[in-house]
């Protein structure tokens, strides 16, 4: 028996040993709080302990974050020109994140934790956006989250609906950085009226000319075609009698018999196709009431989807 | 039995005729009225009040002996007129004329008695006097018609013609097959379903049908003929002879038999849209089989008025027809090309401008 003890005492010292020239580790205490719960590492900037963290405002932070590797150094700087316009416009802050992965978290979690512990934030209520892309090989999602003063507009459910819409066909297509100015764009026209309006038509007066001209021309010669031919119809007289309705007598009428009966069903289903089949695109998710890890802050509404 | 019936004035002697207006029999000469159904023609003559002698009707199943009986009427095409002598002939089927010497009426009376007598008369209503105002009514509202249509035709002589008719009185029995659908669409879970139900209905029905009528000379188009129906038969007469004093009548050449065939074709189609009415809540129905037939056929030999007038105009003769008693003229009429252009374009300009005007403020203002 003790002899048993002892060869299992040392095999698991050799055990341990071992393990480090596999790469493997015993995790210590201290990393345990650095993993969320899908097991994944956590960035750098996130917290050690995420209940006690306080909240900051970091003027000096860059408002393009490309950890994804998605946009090339001017493409990185017109969206940082254009954020630092709107900032100084609405006086809300405004943050571009991309990654590659949201480390075990939602993406809606992702990003108010990136927005929230690295700084971001004006006034009190830390009013503005974030827009995370999370984007590997092509294929990801994004979400748009707002808060404080910003949380109306970059919640709203049509708001998001019509951004996530515009959006979509740039993500697909790999154009990130025009989709995120054309983001921007909307977001402008957002805090200026509540919502994206329709683009105006552009007045084409010879085009609109042209078209009531046909238009009044294919319906006047059928006009006209119908009323000559009622006027040539006047001028028939004299036709064959093909019937004997006003030599029916009246009420000789009888039925002998009468008989309904039901003899076989044709049954045809037709599967309901889904709002992503109808509309040939993606639907956007909502979120509302999303507060970051450990509880703290303010709370953020948006949506986003996934590509 | 005199074949020849002169209707002369009991009075004076003058030749008699009928007058729409009045509805007597008039004297042209003394102005003498007499109710028709009180002038009777005797072996001497006209009389008044005189019983009416009774003389055999027109008779289907009779038909073919009362031809025979007549047989030698058949061919009497040549007559003396009673009044002036001359000798006229006549067309094999005219029963009512006039002397083209001395303008009496005559009526052949051997075509309208022995089993060949009419069973029922329409009397005229319209007097040839209301023609030219009926004509005018019946170009008036043809916008099509050349301008000058009015002014160059030349309203040939009028006739007044009664012409002889088959009225027809069927019943029609049977059973009638339809295939019919009902469809319902629902939703079940995440599908959505058409249900069509498929029925078979059969309706068996009776009904009846009164005084069809199908025109019994061959010399009348029949087209024409079908085209100034409908005839009120309420004012059916008794036949007369007093009736066609005035008028030209003609006798049947075509047999019932073979009108029956046409008068058939058209109550069949109506019997069928009868029955078909009887059958609803289906969204499609359609027959599947028909065994509606005439069950029973029956046929009156009846004169009804016709004026017969033609128009030429440009070389081209045009033929209308008025109904004697409801005054309905219907006819060939020419169309104006220009005029049908004219209408054209004229149309079509109000209507592109309106449209036009429509579409341009609409692209400058929205």
């Amino acid at each position: 028996m003790k002899r048993i003890l002892a060869i299992l005492t040392a095999l698991l010292a050799v055990f341990l040993m071992v393990l480090p020239a596999f790469g493997l580790r015993v995790l210590a205490d201290e990393d345990v709080q650095l993993l969320s719960d899908g097991g994944e590492e956590m960035p750098d900037w996130y917290p050690e302990d995420v209940e006690a963290f306080e909240d900051f405002y970091n003027d000096g932070a860059s408002r393009v974050v490309d950890n994804a590797g998605i946009l090339t150094a001017e493409e990185e700087a017109r969206i940082a020109a254009r954020i630092k316009q709107l900032t100084e416009k609405y006086n809300v802050d405004f943050v571009l994140f991309t990654d590659e992965s949201s480390h075990g978290l939602s993406d809606e979690q992702y990003a108010v934790d990136f927005y929230r512990f690295n700084g971001y934030g004006l006034g009190a209520q830390h009013s503005g956006s974030i827009l995370y892309l999370r984007v590997k090989d092509g294929h990801g999602g994004w979400r748009s989250m707002g808060t404080g003063r910003s949380e109306l507009y970059v919640g709203d459910w049509q708001n998001v609906e019509d951004q996530d819409d515009q959006l979509e066909p740039y993500m697909r297509s790999g154009d990130y950085a025009e989709g995120v100015l054309n983001y921007l764009e909307n977001l402008d026209l957002i805090y200026q009226y509540g919502h994206i309006p329709e683009p105006p038509v552009e007045k084409n007066i010879p085009g609109g000319i042209a078209a009531s001209g046909g238009i009044a021309g294919a319906i006047a010669a059928l006009v006209a075609g119908i009323r000559n031919g009622s006027l040539k119809s006047q001028m028939q007289t004299i036709h064959t009698a093909k019937r004997a309705d006003n030599y029916l007598v009246p009420g000789s009428l009888n039925m002998n018999f009468s008989r309904d009966v039901y003899l076989y069903s044709d049954i045809i289903r037709t599967a309901i196709p889904t709002q992503e089949e109808r509309e040939g695109g993606g639907s956007s998710s909502h979120s509302s009431g999303v507060h970051s890890s450990g509880g703290g802050g303010g709370s953020f509404s948006g949506g986003g989807r996934d590509f | 039995m005199n074949p020849i019936e002169d209707y002369k004035c009991p009075n004076c002697s003058a030749p008699l005729s009928y007058d729409p207006e009045r509805g007597l029999v008039v004297c042209e000469n003394c102005g003498s009225t007499f109710d028709i159904n009180q002038l009777h023609y005797g072996e001497n003559g006209p009389t008044v009040g005189d019983p009416a002698s009774a003389s055999l009707e027109f008779n289907w199943g009779q038909f073919q002996n009362a031809f025979s009986g007549n047989g030698a009427m058949e061919d009497m095409t040549v007559y003396n007129c009673e009044n002036c002598g001359a000798v006229i002939e006549v067309d094999a089927n005219t029963t009512a004329t006039k002397c083209p010497y001395c303008d009496s009426n005559v009526i052949l009376s051997a075509r309208v008695s022995g089993g060949l007598k009419p069973n029922a008369i329409i009397p005229f209503k319209i007097t040839s006097k209301d023609l030219p105002d009926a004509v005018n009514r019946f170009y008036g509202d043809k916008k099509l018609l050349p301008k000058n249509f009015f002014n160059r035709n030349e309203l040939s002589k009028v006739q007044g013609i009664y012409i002889p008719f088959w009225l027809y009185n069927c019943t029609v029995d049977g059973p009638a097959e339809f295939a019919g659908t009902r469809t319902r669409m629902f939703r079940q879970g995440d599908y959505n379903v058409t249900e069509t139900a498929h029925y078979r209905i059969v309706r068996d029905a009776h009904m009846a049908f009164q005084n069809i009528p199908c025109d019994a000379s061959t010399k009348m188009a029949n087209d024409l003929m079908d085209s100034v129906e409908p005839y009120d038969f309420s004012e059916l007469r008794e036949f007369n002879g007093a009736y066609l004093t005035g008028y030209l009548a003609e006798r049947f050449d075509s047999t019932p038999d073979k009108e029956l065939e046409r008068a058939s074709g058209r109550l069949m189609k109506s019997a069928t849209d009868v029955i078909n009415s009887t059958v609803s809540g289906y969204e499609n129905v359609y027959f599947t089989s028909n065994g509606m037939r005439i069950t029973s056929a029956d046929v009156k030999y009846a004169l009804l008025p016709v004026y017969l007038f033609s128009c030429k105009y440009e070389g081209v003769d045009y033929r209308y027809a008025m109904n004697g008693q409801t005054g309905k003229i219907v006819g060939d009429l020419p169309v104006s090309d220009s005029k049908k252009r004219g209408y054209f374009w004229k149309t079509f300009g109000i209507v592109f401008a309106i449209v036009f005007i429509l579409g341009v403020l609409f692209t400058l203002l929205r």
